[in-house]
């Protein structure tokens, strides 16, 4: 059935006396007038300028950039198209019939991306002329404004941010290769080097604090820079811990353990004294094959707890550190002497490592 | 559709959304519910648009939407106690693309409540819908402007008898 005889079914149904008379006034009414002109944009380079500013602003299809850069190749370069208006206008004489905005816009900053300005600008009042549908073209003086404007030759300066532009994909992928393969060397590196120790803790200087007079422990009480820790008690001696390293005499169950330890934190090197049947630690000055002695006195230190877990045994301890002012001032109700050094200190540095004597 | 319905002239815009409101009639009369109409977007041509348009306008003249005839617009108006032409002349003037995207939202939302309304009333909506339920944008912010109207004449309804006791 066609979509008159459904209308008049329709009509009908309304009634009888009211059909013929809809019918009439459809059919009356039921061609297109010449519809008047709604209020069109003023065709004005103030106008022009910011539509164009808009349509810079739209990105281009990664589809229509392949078509683009195609016809660019085969069409401007191939036919040797001059780079200014008059080559956009041999174009758009030739190819731009049916021309979108789209393809239009794609077109000048394709030429804009090659410098070619005068080209890009002309392409742009063609895509501004499509969108408003300006017919018989922009008047000759606001075009020639525009193109003089917008076509100026590039400077130097524009140039090179242009270029710099173009390639930022290629350089930002290649800092980023650089940078995975560094983080990979290094990883690399470090794995190898986990079981050898540094040779730098061959020439390292044994501890060796400045000794003050009990009256200048109560600056490190109230400074939370400043920890403390009981002087080792008997002979301090540095373990290296590396599976080649004789543990010379040390008992066999310490060095046994000590060495059990480095399947989990690597080659490793501690300062400590045999004291009661006991290993104690002091500080680590490496672990995992990585030199302490250049790190802050809080990472030895976390190392140094790090391994007597590892170890796990009451054979091994490790010397409290006291860290809070409450921890501080216990230590300093302790008989004998105590050692005071700043968290953030490298090992040995100077006047970092102070030894006060005790009350009695 | 060819292009966006902001694209189109005005005139020939509101000829098409009076399209829908003489449409909706012809479904309340039509026992069969078949429009005079075959295209995929379920609007007619141009040039029939324009007839249809006159035919509204005659239809509003002559107080010819109503009983038989009545559509959604009558009995929704009735009860939230607003004048049905209005709300036909709210549908024809915000027959348009949503302007933004928070707008679509909206009117998706506000297009789904009309659209339940009209359902449980028992009247069809003349407009082609899509598998989601609902018909394509500009209708969509029609339809929700319509409702927001209903919402709005409803709350005043609501709110009318209790001012005036307290009065």
């Amino acid at each position: 059935m066609s979509c008159e005889t459904h209308r008049q079914k329709a009509f009908a149904a309304l009634g009888q006396s009211n059909a013929a008379t809809l019918e009439a006034i459809y059919q009356a009414a039921a061609t297109l007038p010449t519809l008047p002109a709604t209020a069109s944009p003023k065709l004005s380079l103030a106008s022009l300028k910011d539509s164009v500013k808009t349509l810079r602003a739209r990105p281009v299809k990664p589809s229509l950039w392949r078509d683009v850069d195609e016809r660019w190749q085969n069409r401007v370069v191939a036919k040797g198209m001059p780079l200014d208006e008059h080559g956009a206008a041999m174009y758009l004489r030739d190819y731009g019939k049916g021309l979108g905005v789209e393809k239009a816009c794609a077109l000048a900053t394709k030429a804009e991306k090659r410098g070619a300005m005068r080209f890009a600008a002309a392409m742009w009042v063609k895509a501004y002329e499509i969108q408003n549908k300006v017919s018989g073209g922009l008047p000759i003086l606001i075009k020639d404004a525009f193109i003089t404007e917008f076509g100026k030759p590039e400077s130097d300066e524009a140039m090179l941010n242009r270029l710099k532009d173009a390639t930022k994909d290629i350089r930002e992928k290649r800092r980023e290769e650089r940078a995975a393969e560094r983080e990979e060397t290094e990883s690399a590196q470090a794995a190898a080097n986990r079981n050898v120790l540094p040779s730098s803790l061959n020439n390292l200087p044994p501890l060796s604090p400045t000794i003050l007079p009990t009256s200048a422990r109560a600056k490190f009480l109230t400074d939370a820079t400043w920890w403390g820790q009981l002087p080792l008690s008997g002979e301090a001696r540095r373990v290296r811990v590396d599976g080649k390293t004789d543990s010379g005499d040390m008992p066999a169950e310490i060095a046994a353990r000590l060495k059990a330890a480095q399947k989990s934190c690597g080659a490793y090197a501690v300062e400590g004294a045999i004291s009661d049947g006991r290993f104690v630690i002091a500080r680590a000055l490496a672990i995992e094959g990585r030199d302490l002695a250049s790190a802050t006195e809080r990472a030895r230190i976390e190392a140094a707890e790090r391994i007597v877990k590892e170890v796990g045994h009451e054979s091994v301890a490790l010397v409290e550190t006291a860290r809070t002012a409450s921890q501080k001032v216990m230590l300093t109700k302790q008989s004998g002497e105590q050692l005071w050094f700043q968290a953030a200190c490298a090992y040995n540095a100077p006047n970092c490592y102070i030894q006060t004597k005790g009350e009695k | 559709m060819a292009k966006s319905v902001n694209d189109l002239h005005p005139m020939l815009r509101e000829a098409q959304a009076k399209t829908m409101l003489v449409f909706e009639v012809f479904l309340r009369v039509q026992p069969e519910n078949k429009l005079p109409v075959h295209s995929k977007d379920g609007i007619p041509k141009p040039d029939n648009c324009m007839g249809y348009a006159a035919v509204w306008d005659k239809l509003v003249a002559e107080d010819m939407v109503q009983g038989q005839t009545a559509i959604y617009l009558n009995a929704a108006a009735e009860d939230a106690g607003l004048d049905w032409r209005e709300l036909a002349q709210v549908f024809i003037e915000n027959y348009r693309e949503p302007a933004s995207k928070a707008e679509a939202i909206k009117a998706s939302a506000g297009a789904r409540l009309y659209l339940a309304d009209m359902k449980r009333r028992g009247f069809r909506p003349a407009t082609p819908l899509t598998p989601d339920g609902l018909p394509v944008p500009a209708w969509q912010v029609a339809y929700a402007a319509v409702h927001e109207s209903l919402r709005q004449g409803a709350k005043a309804k609501v709110k009318t008898p209790a001012m005036a006791e307290a009065v």
